[in-house]
């Protein structure tokens, strides 16, 4: 059974923390297919969140085919998992690795770098809904 | 069941010259948690005695689950839970005789919610009222308005008092009963911390006026902080509604309510969180009322 | 509903039935004691047929229990002790912000005013009822004696204590539910209730109906209802019934007193025109006095009680 936390200054929204833990906990194989999770009212009465913040979550969990409420009996881990692709990862990784080498070697500490990519990611968000 | 479990038009309550609540008019919806913020005497009490008949409106109406709780008591009551500030309860009862008084003066009575409610909170019921704990009192208060099976549940600063454990504790318990479902709940505070996580819905009241009203997820997705050179906020204004600017010599800072889309390369665009657009409002001074604008434009 | 009244007022009635429980104890002994004295001495018998040595018993009768009254003027204390205790815990729910609780159950606050001030008023009268019995058991010699018109009998007997009650219950609760402060309206009701009750007692009542006054020449009997009557003036005045000034009457009387007969000195005063005056309300006014002073309290005691429902129900929220 996964316990959900909460880190009220991360400023990711709270149902948004939710949904990253169960991502989480299914690739480190802490939740396996056909495991139950928590009720929503359990979630509620442990971390005192409004319950349709946990709905919301659930639904998002099943809208990706991660998990599948079944009616009146909760919420379970999908057995069909969607095939996650490690390959593709690595490849995106190795090319952020060189990145992250030349911004060092341009005189970027940690916070700038974290700065670049933010606001680049706000100008793709942008001119997209443009 | 109606959509709106309160509806406000113009209400407005007067004592002697002074309005404790103005020309308010909102609608909550069913099913959610509402918070009432703000500061102080900014006619929160008012506002919630007014909506569960407490007291009568000098001006407007307001309508609980579809009718006015001061003109049809009979109605409305068995249908609400309200625990008052500082949630009184009779001192010298013992828990149980407060239950009992609960069944007695109500028709709709959940005797084995209560009962199975205080057990897991690990408060007996033969224990005095006197001798609780605040938190404990809260908690008893609490499922006293429960117990009636209420479709709205009004609560009047029900964690001002305790500390942070037993708010949280308190908290917690009241979003179990709201994962029971059926259940509307409306309730005041003046500290925003801890409401985020519990709310869906907020009231913003100050200087005797609803500043906003509205779901806490548009809220915080309409809000921006805009930071840039020093300018006049005028060429935002005519588009969004500037909530809050502040000048340094060489920076202005605009907290801002966007009407649509906000993009200007002229100013750095910030995501703000419900604790500063709540101050930003606060920190108006009355003139900035979106009332008085209104008349204005 | 009467339950949750029963129940918020339990400590209250028992207190009240232990200071009535402690007047019993204080009166009941003395009284079965007097009663037996009253049989065995023939002060009965001396009221009702008279006869030689008749004056000498019930003088003696009335000397020898005149020390039961002292602690009757205590008594006074208790409609005063009834009313605040029954009237406190309706002041606490205000005073405690309790009433905001039972407003919002199902029950309509009007319904549960009435109940709350009529179980209050109608434990107060019953309490009142058991002062009254137990008073007027308690004197039944002493009011075939001497009557029930004086203060401090008449205060205890009849109709007129409801009143006191009622007026008293109705003063607390009213002060207390505008301050929401039980000590307050409890010492200051009180005060209040006891300024009016011996103002009304000293200066009022015995002018609600004009008072007789006769006025007799001396050696002869008075009028026969002057025995059981409230006294108000008597003594010594001259014939058209202006009460003779000390100085003047020790003169006559120094003058008069030569030592000679009895019926001399009775000549000597008629003489000088000494008459007999009495300024009384007869003992036959008894149920009209209390008429009268009952509907002065009860109006009082309804215009403070509608006092306090209209501010419950305007101004409390």
């Amino acid at each position: 059974m996964i316990e959900f936390r909460l880190d009220q200054r991360s400023g990711v929204p709270t149902y948004l923390q939710l949904v990253q833990q169960v991502r989480q906990a299914l690739r480190l194989g802490i939740l396996q297919p056909g495991d139950q999770l928590p009720t929503v009212k359990e979630v509620v009465g442990k971390l005192a969140i409004n319950p349709n913040t946990v709905l919301k979550a659930y639904r998002e969990l099943d809208r990706e085919g991660l998990t599948e409420g079944r009616r009146g009996q909760g919420t379970f881990v999908s057995h069909d998992q969607p095939a996650a692709v490690p390959g593709d990862y690595s490849a995106l990784r190795s090319a952020l690795l060189k990145w992250i080498e030349r911004a060092r070697k341009a005189g970027l500490d940690d916070e700038s770098i974290n700065a670049l990519v933010a606001a680049t990611l706000q100008t793709v968000f942008f001119e997209k809904a443009a | 069941m109606s959509e709106f479990a309160l509806e406000a038009r113009g209400l407005g309550k007067r004592y002697g010259k002074k309005w404790a609540l103005r020309d308010c008019t909102l609608e909550i919806p069913t099913g959610c948690v509402a918070a009432l913020v703000g500061p102080n005497g900014a006619g929160k009490t008012t506002l919630l005695h007014l909506a569960v008949g407490l007291t009568d409106a000098t001006a407007g109406s307001v309508r609980v689950l579809g009718r006015s709780a001061w003109e049809r008591p009979e109605v409305v009551l068995p249908r609400l839970g309200f625990v008052a500030q500082e949630h009184p309860l009779y001192r010298r009862f013992r828990i149980g005789e407060m239950l009992k008084a609960g069944e007695k003066l109500n028709a709709t009575w959940d005797q084995a919610l209560a009962q199975t409610r205080l057990e897991r909170l690990g408060i007996p019921l033969d224990q005095k009222i006197g001798t609780l704990s605040g938190g404990q009192q809260a908690q008893v208060a609490l499922t006293l308005a429960l117990a009636k099976r209420p479709e709205l549940l009004v609560l009047d600063e029900p964690i001002a008092a305790l500390d942070p454990l037993a708010r949280r504790d308190f908290l917690k318990s009241l979003m179990e009963a709201v994962a029971d479902g059926g259940l509307t709940v409306l309730l005041s505070s003046h500290i925003i911390t801890d409401l985020e996580r519990v709310c869906d819905y907020m009231i913003l009241l100050s200087a005797s006026q609803v500043q906003l009203a509205a779901p806490i997820e548009d809220i915080v997705a309409e809000h921006r902080v805009l930071s840039g050179p020093r300018s006049d906020p005028s060429a935002v204004e005519r588009l969004h509604s500037v909530i809050q600017a502040s000048h340094t010599d060489r920076q202005t800072t605009l907290v801002v309510r966007a009407n649509g889309h906000l993009y200007d390369s002229r100013w750095q665009v910030d995501e703000v969180d419900l604790e500063e657009i709540v101050l930003a409002y606060l920190g108006r001074s009355p003139s900035d009322a979106p009332e008085s604008q209104e008349v204005a434009s | 509903m009467i339950w949750l009244t029963w129940r918020l007022q339990r400590l209250e009635t028992a207190l009240v039935l232990a200071a009535l429980a402690l007047a019993a104890a204080s009166l009941i002994p003395l009284g079965l004691h007097m009663a037996s004295v009253y049989s065995a001495s023939g002060v009965g018998a001396c009221l009702a047929h008279g006869g030689s040595g008749c004056g000498s018993t019930v003088d003696s009768f009335q000397h020898r229990f005149e020390h039961a009254g002292a602690i009757i003027p205590w008594l006074n204390f208790l409609p005063g002790l009834i009313a605040v205790l029954f009237a406190a815990p309706l002041i606490l729910d205000f005073e405690h912000g309790t009433f905001r609780f039972a407003w919002t159950q199902s029950v309509p606050r009007n319904r549960w005013l009435t109940v709350r001030l009529t179980v209050m008023c109608a434990a107060a009268l019953l309490a009142t009822f058991a002062l009254i019995q137990l008073m007027t058991w308690f004197r039944i010699p002493l009011d075939h004696v001497s009557g029930r018109m004086e203060p401090n009998v008449f205060d205890f007997e009849g109709i007129v204590p409801y009143a006191y009650t009622l007026f008293a219950l109705a003063l607390v609760l009213a002060i207390g539910i505008v301050t929401r402060r039980a000590v307050t309206a409890a010492a200051v009701g009180l005060i209040a209730y006891f300024a009016l009750r011996v103002g009304i007692q000293i200066w009022l009542r015995k002018d609600l109906i004009a008072p007789l006054r006769k006025v007799w020449p001396l050696g002869l009997p008075g009028p026969s209802n002057v025995d059981r009557a409230w006294s108000i003036t008597s003594g010594p005045s001259d014939a058209s019934g202006h009460l003779l000034r000390p100085t003047t009457a020790n003169h006559i009387l120094a003058l008069c007193n030569n030592g000679s007969t009895k019926q001399g000195d009775l000549a000597c005063m008629r003489a000088h025109h000494v008459f007999n005056l009495a300024v009384y309300q007869p003992a036959s006014r008894f149920w009209l006095l209390q008429g009268i002073e009952t509907a002065i309290f009860a109006a009082l005691a309804a215009a403070l009680l509608a006092t306090a429902v209209w501010w419950v129900r305007n101004r409390v929220s």
